[in-house]
């Protein structure tokens, strides 16, 4: 069993990571020939299964094991991945591969940051006087001596994983969801965590004060979108009723060859869309989830939700911003919806 | 009749207050030694495998310094000393640092400290004036114990390794290591330097992936100012500790010295600027995991550790011969804490990382590109928001105006927390009792003592 490869976009990786953990802090990763895939299944809340494609975030991507399509399974703890990859924000280049350490599997990532010095680097008595006169380090210098060259820090970090088999995973199943009622593209997703935790601030505000203590009973957000363009937030308490609408979303065209049923006129959106502007599809999710599932806005994909009326909300997550498909990485976002 | 008074600018202040945060992880109370030309504030942690010290020269960190030898019985004592519980002294310079943007109308201008030890009627009290803008003067009274502080001893003669490197690079260094590591490995080997933060922890099954981050830092031996250091030598310290210095000395732009002789000797590391001597001792671990380290001999145990590592230090501390090493205190030491709690607490994760951004007055966000605004929020977290008037966690003894919490957040951890507190009266004073530490004794009723820590009997 072998997998190493460079890290090609360390930015990517590292928000990506961030964005997963927010909703648990143990990942199954999934490697093979054609793709990465990472899947998140909290006990509660909502999962989480990005597929990417593998030159998004790798280069030179070596894997190998018994398995078909050399296919790797490993749990990954990603609090430690997370702080694995600052280390790597300012790197020259890194690295990640599946080794042993101590005889404990870890996949050990080396950042190798070169530092250009002139002169002693050790520079603590000298910054304040010897500035650069023209504030900045536009011209690099280098040293007539090739001894002299730029210094190496190399920086491994060991993240301990577990490897699994294949047998342990075969049982887990994308989530299966009916054919969605309205699907539209989300607007600014800063925009809408920040009214979204607004709004479950003011419910938790309203029913703390009102109720002894009771935190246990999360508050619950109310989506729903039409299919003309507009998504509606509310959330109500026994105190207060708000909601806030956007207008003139785009509702994305269905492609007919990935409908079951191959009738696109039968499908439940078409059905809203005839129904007018005041047909909505509503589900209802926990408010404090909802914001750690919008902290995937932070890979500046564009989302398209889906929602399956009271039953369940689909985002998909399209890393990049093409048209053209090439790059067919996307996270999709499983949220169920609460009964009233 | 005060045996010590000192004033301090506000700039000094802030020095102070990092100081004495620092202090602060290694002990919760604070010794203060006061002779004629310097005062030495110190700490020892509970284990007594780390002391802290910060040596504030009289003449160039305060802005007047002057020791009055008290008289006891003939002859005149070359030194006061007493102390403190940290936190007393950090709960009234908190956040005292300057911030001239924010504080204008309230801005420090001067402290006085005077120290008075009971002769007679007098009490012993630790006084602390500060003096702000429009003439508003604030005193506190602080209670002191009077003890003898222990010092750790380190002989340089000995320490045949040493080097010196720029704090600011030490602290780039520091942020690579993660939470939960219990040591740093230090090593050199062919021109490289290589940092080590690691712990001995053997987890098995699922507790696996709660290992900490192991984490490895190679750098060149020129990125020193000076290396001279034995090829291939091992020397293991607290990572816990070397974190808590770092976090000092980053602050600084200066050169850090570490001088260290060999395993289960003790490290000294020291740098100095503005009149402030920072000095730290620390115990390193023995005979450290190198090559010769044998692999992890069976996985089934969880939080089994190698003894092999362990007993050397443990040796170390009760050991009675050694006078270069640490040997255990007399019993005036504070609450005494075994090892194990310890070690404890030094595996639980640092803390929680900074708010995100989303908490302003505005209901969208500012345009700072920041990452952490994607960050969850803390909903369990009680902020200062809009909607409430008073944050029920943050009782402030004198709060006119409980507007400043909106206006001052948290978002920073230096904020003011009393900012907006501008009492008219011009003379507020209130005393801070300092907890844990028996009623003030006189000076001359304490029997002189070595500072020097007597060998065990």
């Amino acid at each position: 069993m072998r997998f190493k490869t460079s890290v090609r976009n360390i930015q990517t990786f590292s928000k990506l990571t961030a964005s997963l953990s927010s909703l648990g802090k143990v990942a199954w990763v999934r490697l093979d020939d054609d793709a990465v895939r990472f899947t998140i299944i909290p006990e509660t809340g909502t999962q989480v299964w990005a597929s990417l494609s593998i030159e998004s975030i790798f280069e030179d991507y070596t894997i190998q094991s018994a398995a078909p399509n050399n296919t790797i399974n490993l749990e990954l703890p990603l609090p430690p991945l997370s702080r694995a990859l600052k280390s790597a924000i300012n790197a020259t280049s890194a690295s990640i591969r599946l080794t042993k350490k101590d005889g404990v599997p870890v996949l050990s990532l080396t950042i190798i940051t070169n530092t250009i010095s002139s002169g002693n680097s050790a520079n603590g008595f000298l910054n304040g006087t010897n500035a650069d006169p023209f504030g900045d380090n536009a011209f690099r210098e280098e040293a007539l001596d090739a001894n002299m060259r730029d210094r190496e820090t190399v920086v491994t970090q060991d993240i301990p994983i577990r490897v699994l088999t294949a047998v342990s995973v075969e049982g887990i199943h994308e989530p299966r969801v009916r054919e969605p009622n309205a699907h539209i593209i989300l607007p600014s997703l800063i925009q809408l965590k920040a009214i979204s935790d607004r709004f479950t601030k003011l419910a938790m505000a309203t029913t703390t004060g009102a109720k002894s203590g009771g935190s246990s009973l999360a508050p619950k957000l109310e989506l729903a979108a039409n299919m003309h363009g507009s998504l509606k937030l509310s959330i109500a308490t026994d105190s207060l009723n708000i909601s806030s609408v956007w207008t003139g979303l785009t509702n994305p065209d269905l492609d007919p060859r990935q409908i079951e049923d191959g009738d696109i006129e039968d499908h439940p959106s078409a059905k809203l869309k005839a129904a007018g502007p005041d047909a909505w599809s509503t589900v209802r999710i926990d408010g404090k989830d909802w914001g750690r599932v919008l902290s995937v806005g932070r890979l500046g994909g564009r989302v398209i939700a889906c929602f399956a009326d009271e039953h369940a909300l689909i985002l998909y997550v399209y890393l990049s911003n093409y048209d053209d498909g090439a790059d067919d990485s996307v996270l999709t976002y499983y949220i169920s919806s609460f009964s009233v | 009749m005060a045996v010590l008074t000192f004033s301090i600018n506000p700039e000094a202040l802030g020095k102070l207050h990092d100081a004495l945060v620092c202090l602060g992880k290694f002990s919760e109370a604070v010794c203060l030694e006061a002779s004629s030309d310097r005062l030495v504030l110190t700490a020892l942690n509970s284990s007594k495998s780390a002391y802290a010290s910060f040596t504030l020269l009289g003449n160039k960190f305060f802005s007047k310094y002057h020791y009055k030898p008290p008289r006891s019985s003939n002859q005149a004592k070359e030194k006061f000393t007493c102390k403190i519980y940290n936190k007393a002294l950090l709960s009234v310079f908190k956040g005292r640092v300057v911030d001239p943007i924010r504080e204008k109308d309230t801005a420090i201008e001067r402290c006085d400290v005077s120290v008075e030890d009971g002769e007679g009627k007098t009490r012993s009290r630790f006084i602390i004036k500060i003096i702000c803008r429009h003439g508003v003067l604030k005193t506190y009274r602080l209670t002191f114990e009077s003890v003898a502080p222990m010092h750790a001893l380190f002989v340089k003669e000995s320490a045949n390794n040493s080097w010196s490197i720029s704090s600011k690079t030490l602290r780039e260094f520091v942020e690579h290591f993660g939470p939960g590591t219990e040591q740093l490995d230090i090593y050199s080997e062919d021109g490289r330097v290589s940092f080590t933060s690691y712990t001995e922890k053997i987890m098995s099954g699922n507790e696996i992936l709660k290992q900490p981050l192991h984490t490895t830092i190679a750098v060149d031996t020129l990125e020193f100012g000076e290396f001279v250091v034995e090829e291939k030598l091992h020397i293991v310290i607290s990572v816990k500790d070397f974190k808590s210095i770092i976090a000092h000395a980053g602050i600084m732009n200066t050169m850090v010295q570490a001088l260290y002789s060999r395993p289960t000797s003790p490290m000294q590391l020291s740098y100095s600027e503005d009149g402030i001597l920072s000095e730290f001792i620390l115990m390193t671990i023995g005979e450290s995991r190198g090559a010769s380290a044998p692999p992890v001999p069976n996985t089934s145990r969880a939080n089994s550790k190698r003894p092999a590592l362990r007993q050397p230090l443990e040796a170390t501390s009760s050991s009675k011969r050694a006078t270069i090493s640490m040997p255990p205190p007399p019993t005036t030491a504070g609450p005494s804490q075994g090892r194990e709690p310890t070690r404890a607490r030094v595996s639980r994760p640092s803390p929680p990382p900074p708010q995100p951004s989303l908490q302003s007055e505005a209901l969208f966000v500012t345009e700072a590109e920041d990452d952490r605004r994607w960050d969850p929020t803390n909903f369990d977290e009680e902020e200062d928001e809009m909607l409430l008037w008073d944050t029920p966690g943050n009782k402030e003894p004198v709060t006119m105006n409980s507007g400043h919490l909106q206006a001052s957040g948290n978002r920073n951890g230096s904020t003011n927390g009393h900012s907006g507190q501008q009492v008219e009266d011009g003379d507020q004073s209130y005393t801070i009792p300092t907890q844990r530490l028996a009623p003030t004794q006189r000076v001359s009723e304490v029997c002189e003592e070595s500072v020097l820590w007597p060998s065990t009997h």
